[in-house]
């Protein structure tokens, strides 16, 4: 018995390919030809002719006087979330992350010079003799102390970063302490020496045991370590995201559907009403507008963006030298003209500006629809049953 | 137009303008509460681990920061307004300075059960109405035995060649400082190491001590390396640590903490083992204790809890699971259960538990300035351990900063010595 089944049901299966086969065909035909009706269909639901005949003119009217509004609504606000996603991140960029960046390198840069400073002072014996540290050392020094100072209040940091940097600014201080040690035993050649030693060492720590593990201990280590830190957000949130690709793609969907509904609708009051509505097409205006002027202004604000990293990732090449300072300057100077570049303040005001006037367009929409309508009643009065 | 077409439509664009209002900056960095410490490379990783865990169980986060310049960076901090929540110092010289200022907030009776002598003693700060106020300002969160010399076994008895590497950044010169209190410890008994520690002593009286330590640093002829007075006293250099390994010397005078360079062939022994003569100390069996010690500088509820945390079994446990068994860290009141130590450890254990007299060490209990007066002192005294004129010249300078600190009132500690809290398991 159980082989008959298993018969009858090899033979099903062998049965069953053509039959999906066809099914299959049929299915295709079905939605060829739903796809092939579906802009007639749209058509006539757009400017109310179908598929059950005339609509009435006040259901028509009351039902636009909702869509366009709602249509327009989605799309301004969806447009608008993506544009403020790119702008928060180049104003991110412009008055925290670059400030900060490149107050970490000055510091950086600013605490190796002292280094040198030190070693030809203090080390090192000049064809002159002996000589005092010396303004220079201490011109560098406060320069470091001056530039940490402003990144801790650059609100580029979260609380973890923030703590890290105060904790660069202690060694800092200890760093100057050693120096100063050993200026004061000069005298002391093997002092002289150990104090700078120290000193050093402070920059720079050893190889830790667990290498990938471990965190950055020295002064010039745990800045680098910031800025990495920073560089990695900076990627992050410049980035285009999921959602904001999902938002501007829905918005720009929506924004072609609000269009299409214009249009229908203006067919159908011309068709309907015998007028040409130029309200409703004043109206309509800002709302196609607005997703194009605001989609330029995040390409562009993106593009900036980009330019404004790639001038960031440079100044970690910037390790020393006498001319850090004006390739650090050279390099925060570019940032600031591709961001300038970028008109992100121009683009603010521009959505300031014309997301208002959108969301009175969509309302316009509304209205005018809402005032084209009330001529017509929605319902016939019922008639009064006569009393008995 | 249907009802539900018109809800549809209503979530969607009540959908909308959630996506276009939200996104903004999250309360994250109010829940987070900064631990500033003094566990760096490496040594950092189980407490962070222990961190982690009670994470998981308040869902606030923490962020440790580890540093060697503990005093410069809490002292910044302090200036800009700033501070950690919570702070873990070694110095109660230091942190009784920071109860005075009013920096340090006193423990609220439900933490203030875990401040465990010798290491949290209360601290007499002025009142502002009602006269002079006695409380407990920080509790142990970790301690290491001092008074220990480290050796392989082969080379324990024999006569030793000490290792010396005095640099450790900003606290260069701590190693020197280990030996001269843990030698006036021993050969003066534990009132005369209070006494001296606690100011009431001047530095001459440790001219003994110095001139034995002098004599030990040059006992195989000649000054001391000259490179031993930069030589951190750990690192080594290319990834390798302990001063042990580096092949020129036999014994190394250090704290418990060095033992998570070492494997089980590197053992301790009391320091008292290797000076001769009269041994005070020895019949105490006095030992040098230091501790890291936390204390709250933002306090809230959140920073108060966590101080609770870290001194409770679930956190130590904790701690000492992520951790080595050669680093497994000792806790004040005895052990916890946390898998088999390494032999090493072991054995510190038992010298902490068989003590007879715990000491906290001298110069972190020390008002900060005549602590970093000590380091520095203690640096040029190992340029130039033969030099008469210049050991006088530095305890003269080091008496006369006791008897300024002494005229500011800045000699806070009185108490350093006690007997040891263990048997057994902590709780």
């Amino acid at each position: 018995m159980g082989g008959g089944e298993a018969g009858g049901r090899g033979g099903g299966l062998g049965a069953w390919p053509g039959a999906a086969r066809r099914g299959l065909r049929r299915a295709d035909v079905r939605l060829r030809a739903a796809l092939a009706g579906l802009p007639g269909r749209m058509w006539a639901w757009a400017t109310g002719t179908g598929p059950g005949g005339r609509r009435p003119t006040a259901a028509f009217l009351r039902r636009r006087m909702l869509v366009l509004p709602a249509l327009a609504l989605i799309a301004v606000a969806l447009v608008a979330a993506a544009f403020h996603e790119v702008h928060a991140s180049t104003e991110r960029l412009r008055d925290r992350s670059v400030p900060a960046l490149v107050g970490l390198a000055q510091a950086r840069t600013s605490l190796g010079l002292a280094q040198r400073e030190a070693e030809l002072r203090l080390l090192h014996t000049t064809p002159h003799g002996a000589v005092e540290l010396g303004d220079t050392y201490r011109t560098h020094l406060t320069d470091a102390t001056q530039h940490l100072t402003r990144v801790a209040q650059s609100r580029a940091l979260d609380r973890g970063q923030e703590q890290e940097l105060r904790v660069v600014a202690g060694l800092v201080v200890a760093y100057g302490d050693k120096i100063a040690w050993a200026d004061r035993n000069r005298g002391s050649t093997l002092l002289r020496e150990a104090g700078v030693d120290y000193a050093e060492g402070m920059l720079r720590s050893p190889v830790p045991q667990d290498e990938e593990r471990a965190r950055p201990v020295g002064l010039l280590d745990r800045i680098e370590h910031v800025e990495a830190r920073l560089r990695d957000r900076d990627e992050e949130t410049t980035a285009w995201s999921g959602p904001v690709l999902a938002a501007a793609a829905v918005a720009v969907l929506v924004t072609a559907l609000f269009a299409f509904v214009v249009v229908g609708t203006c067919v159908f009051l011309r068709d309907r009403l015998r007028l040409v509505s130029l309200q409703l097409l004043a109206a309509s205006v800002p709302v196609l507008l607005t997703p194009v002027l605001l989609g330029a202004a995040g390409a562009q604000e993106h593009g900036a963006q980009q330019r404004v990293r790639a001038e960031l990732a440079a100044l970690a090449y910037v390790t020393g030298g006498a001319d850090a300072p004006r390739r650090i300057g050279d390099a925060a100077a570019a940032a600031s003209r591709a961001l300038a570049g970028s008109h992100a303040d121009g683009w603010s005001l521009t959505a300031d500006v014309a997301l208002p006037v959108t969301v009175a367009g969509a309302l316009g929409c509304g209205l005018t629809l809402f005032l084209y309508g009330r001529p017509y009643p929605g319902r016939l009065p019922r008639r009064k049953e006569p009393q008995p | 137009m249907s009802r539900r077409i018109r809800l549809a439509l209503a979530g969607v664009l009540l959908a909308v303008w959630a996506l276009a209002t939200g996104g903004c900056a999250s309360p994250e960095d109010d829940r987070t509460l900064v631990v500033l410490g003094p566990w760096t490379d490496g040594e950092e990783r189980p407490f962070r681990e222990a961190l982690d865990s009670i994470e998981k169980e308040t869902g606030r986060s923490y962020v440790y920061t580890g540093t060697r310049s503990l005093r410069e960076t809490l002292v910044a901090q302090l200036q800009a307004g700033a501070p950690p929540d919570v702070a873990v110092l070694s110095s109660p010289g230091e942190l009784a300075e920071y109860a005075r200022d009013g920096r340090a907030h006193p423990l609220p009776e439900a933490v203030a059960g875990a401040a465990i002598p010798p290491w949290a003693p209360q601290v007499t700060v002025p009142g502002t109405g009602d006269g002079a106020r006695t409380r407990t300002y920080w509790v142990p969160v970790r301690i290491d035995l001092k008074s220990v010399v480290w050796s392989r076994p082969r080379v324990a008895d024999q006569e030793p060649v000490w290792c010396l590497g005095m640099g450790s950044g900003a606290t260069s010169g701590w190693p020197g400082t280990d030996w001269i209190e843990d030698l006036m410890l021993q050969r003066g008994g534990t009132a005369a190491y209070e006494a001296w520690a606690t100011g009431r002593t001047p530095w001459r009286a440790t001219k003994g001590v110095w001139e034995e330590w002098g004599r030990l640093l040059t006992a195989h002829g000649g000054a001391p390396d000259p490179r031993s007075l930069t030589d951190s006293f750990e690192a080594l250099g290319g990834g390798a640590y302990g001063l042990l390994n580096r092949g020129d010397c036999t014994h190394e005078h250090q704290g418990s903490f060095i033992r998570r360079h070492y494997g089980d062939d590197v053992r301790p022994l009391p320091t008292a083992r290797y000076l001769g003569g009269a041994e005070p100390a020895g019949q105490e069996r006095a030992f040098e204790v230091s501790g890291d010690m936390a204390a709250v500088f933002r306090p809230s509820a959140a920073a108060w809890d966590l101080l609770s945390r870290l001194t409770s079994r679930d956190a130590r446990e904790s701690w000492a699971g992520h951790a080595a068994p050669g680093e497994r860290p000792f806790f004040p009141g005895g052990e916890v259960a946390a898998g088999p130590p390494s032999a090493a450890t072991r054995e510190v254990q038992t010298l902490l538990d068989t003590a007879g007299r715990i000491c906290l060490d001298a110069s972190d209990a020390m008002p900060p300035t005549l602590r970093d007066a000590f380091y520095r002192a203690v640096l040029e005294f190992v340029g130039a351990p033969r030099d008469a004129a210049l050991l006088d010249r530095l305890l003269e300078r080091l008496d006369a900063e006791r008897r300024l600190q002494l005229d500011a009132g800045a000699f806070v500690l009185d108490d350093l010595c006690d007997s040891p809290v263990s048997g057994g398991q902590a709780g």
